[in-house]
């Protein structure tokens, strides 16, 4: 995919390096990092509210920086749309008005259609004499992205507009940026720390730490699991264990690690490795029934330590005697009651789940093999 | 009474304007601006309201006489002096005012109004200016009323000059000397009226802030 958005910026912010370099095309990316990264202050260049000493940015084939060349668009001849996390919502302005004020522009009377139909848009028509004080939270992310939309820019930033609200509102926000992400086109960065945004709403994951990108992946192939481990890791999810192949006396594969051993299946040959497991690739067990042979030895039981409900799916955090392992299921209504804190359960990981990595592949890999020193135990 | 009121009023007239802006320019500066010696600065804009007015008119009175163009144009003892003997203890109330108010508005507003197209002054105009509104009118109601009953700066750069320069609180004073204390209740009962309507505005303008930003 040609890419729309061509991006290197290269700041010093006090002790602060920051070093990212994005490539978007007419899709949905992920810039996802945890707190104090740089992602915000990467929207913030990119929209130019902060001057970028050396960089270069192309969106569109219109250059906005080039610091050679000392070509600097202003922030509002850049034509990027940007999405704050409080939303910047005029509060003196209706909605009907703060929609208006992204696309007066066009002449007074064409712009007062082209609001209302941004706000019929996000379903807000009946609202739009209402002040943002007057409008629920779900209510002000909707004005907010139409007024961003409705003023027609060639590239829409979101700087975790959603992350403070609650599960199924957000859902429904998501589905809604995607929707309104197919009828536009507008390419979209967007600026997260939950896993579930990557997975329910990017094409491209980009990933930042401590200013730097360290990596990026189509989120496909992440979801399929094929995205490298620390990648994984860095997300804080998945279960990864580093550890050895091996080969017992009777020929089987297996995984060692310091706090347990998986049985495998289909393994090229032993050594140092890495070994994912998907939490939704975990499988319950009911103690009172018998185990699938396959399973038999990659059996589990723990305490649970945490359950979490987020947008139809359980998550549990369960402790064994021996780890820490993260576990997703699809809740069925019945799985919120059944589990709960301290409780004991059972769970077996099927050998066709576990993903390995071998260190002497990685080797091959740029810059990152060396950053996985830590892993969960 | 009606020649002093009718001198006040036109001194109001002339320095509304100039608490505007240069209380809103200065109080602006200072919070938006970060420039080397700011807080200096801020300090010393609000002197004027910690000297007493009698030390801040002696100090004017020799400065602008240590001036050529003022004495040469006749600028002491008259109504411009008087003008200016108003607006200098008033202008720190309006630049703390407006300073709060620039400040309290939030950048990302701004912000969000340039990736949204428009200019800087546009900004400025569309959305600083609006919700600092309400703040910059109370401070603009208050340093009117601070200006309009200035008595110790404007008696000590201007004068007492019937007709010329004397405003109000100094018809008064002129009043009480004479003994004609039932012009002086008079002039006082007005200047007590313009301070509490003022009073009124800054409450209402405070309360109906509250109101729309809840």
């Amino acid at each position: 995919m040609n890419a729309l958005l061509d991006a290197h910026i290269n700041e010093l912010i006090g002790d602060f390096h920051l070093d990212v370099s994005l490539r978007l095309g007419r899709e949905i990316g992920v810039l996802f990092g945890p707190s104090g990264s740089g992602k915000s202050i990467t929207l913030r260049c990119l929209a130019g509210l902060r001057n970028v000493r050396f960089g270069l940015i192309a969106l569109s084939g219109r250059v906005l920086l080039d610091s050679d060349a000392g070509i600097c668009e202003p922030p509002h001849r850049r034509k990027m749309g940007l999405l704050f996390q409080n939303l910047a919502l005029f509060p003196h302005l209706t909605a009907l008005e703060n929609v208006l004020f992204g696309c007066e522009s066009t002449g007074k009377r064409r712009a007062k259609s082209i609001a209302r139909e941004w706000l019929a848009r996000v379903r807000l028509e009946s609202l739009e004499n209402r002040y943002p004080s007057q409008l629920s939270g779900g209510q002000r992310q909707r004005v907010a992205l139409a007024r961003a939309l409705a003023n027609e820019p060639e590239m829409l930033m979101l700087d975790e507009p959603f992350s403070a609200l609650d599960g199924p509102l957000r859902r429904n926000l998501r589905r809604e940026l995607r929707k309104l992400h197919t009828e536009t086109g507008v390419p979209i960065l967007y600026v997260t720390h939950q896993v579930e945004d990557i997975c329910a709403l990017g094409d491209k994951v980009f990933f930042i730490e401590k200013g730097k990108l360290t990596g990026s992946n189509r989120i496909s192939d992440l979801i399929r699991g094929r995205g490298r481990v620390d990648l994984w890791k860095m997300m804080g999810w998945g279960n990864v264990f580093q550890g050895d192949v091996r080969f017992c006396n009777e020929g089987f594969p297996s995984f060692h690690w310091a706090s347990g051993d998986l049985a495998l299946k289909d393994v090229s040959g032993p050594g140092p490795a890495i070994a994912f497991v998907r939490p939704d690739r975990v499988r319950f067990l009911d103690p009172r029934m018998p185990v699938d042979s396959e399973l038999s030895r990659n059996t589990f039981s723990g305490k649970v330590e945490e359950v979490l409900l987020d947008g139809g799916v359980l998550r549990l955090h369960v402790r064994t005697p021996r780890g820490h392992w993260q576990i997703e299921q699809r809740e069925t209504g019945s799985h919120s009651e059944v589990f709960r804190q301290g409780d004991e359960v059972h769970f077996a990981i099927p050998p066709g789940a576990i993903e390995l990595i071998f260190l002497e592949e990685m080797k091959g890999e740029e810059n990152l093999g060396s950053s996985i020193v830590e892993v969960r135990a | 009474m009606e020649r002093a009121l009718i001198i006040s009023l036109k001194v109001l007239a002339i320095d509304i304007p100039l608490l505007a802006l240069l209380g809103g320019g200065i109080g602006w500066l200072l919070a938006r601006r970060d420039f080397r010696g700011r807080e200096l600065a801020s300090l010393l804009v609000q002197l004027p309201i910690i000297l007493p007015p009698s030390v801040l008119g002696l100090y004017l009175l020799f400065a602008l006489g240590q001036i050529n163009f003022f004495r040469e144009a006749g600028f002491l003892f008259a109504f411009p002096a008087a003008v200016l003997g108003a607006l200098l203890p008033s202008l720190p109330i309006m630049i703390q005012a407006s300073r709060a108010a620039f400040a309290g508005v939030d950048r990302e507003l701004e912000e969000a109004a340039l990736t949204l197209g428009r200019r800087p002054w546009e900004v400025f105009l569309r959305v600083t200016l609006p919700l600092a509104r309400r703040t910059l009118l109370v401070g603009l109601a208050l340093s009117s009323a601070r200006a309009l009953g200035d008595f110790g700066v404007t008696l000590m750069v201007a004068g007492n000059i019937p007709g010329r320069t004397q405003t109000l609180p100094l018809y008064i004073y002129g009043q009480v000397e004479s003994l004609n204390f039932a012009r002086a209740h008079m002039a006082a009962l007005l200047l007590v009226g313009v301070g509490i309507a003022s009073l009124c505005l800054v409450h209402r303008l405070e309360s109906g802030a509250h109101e729309r930003l809840a």
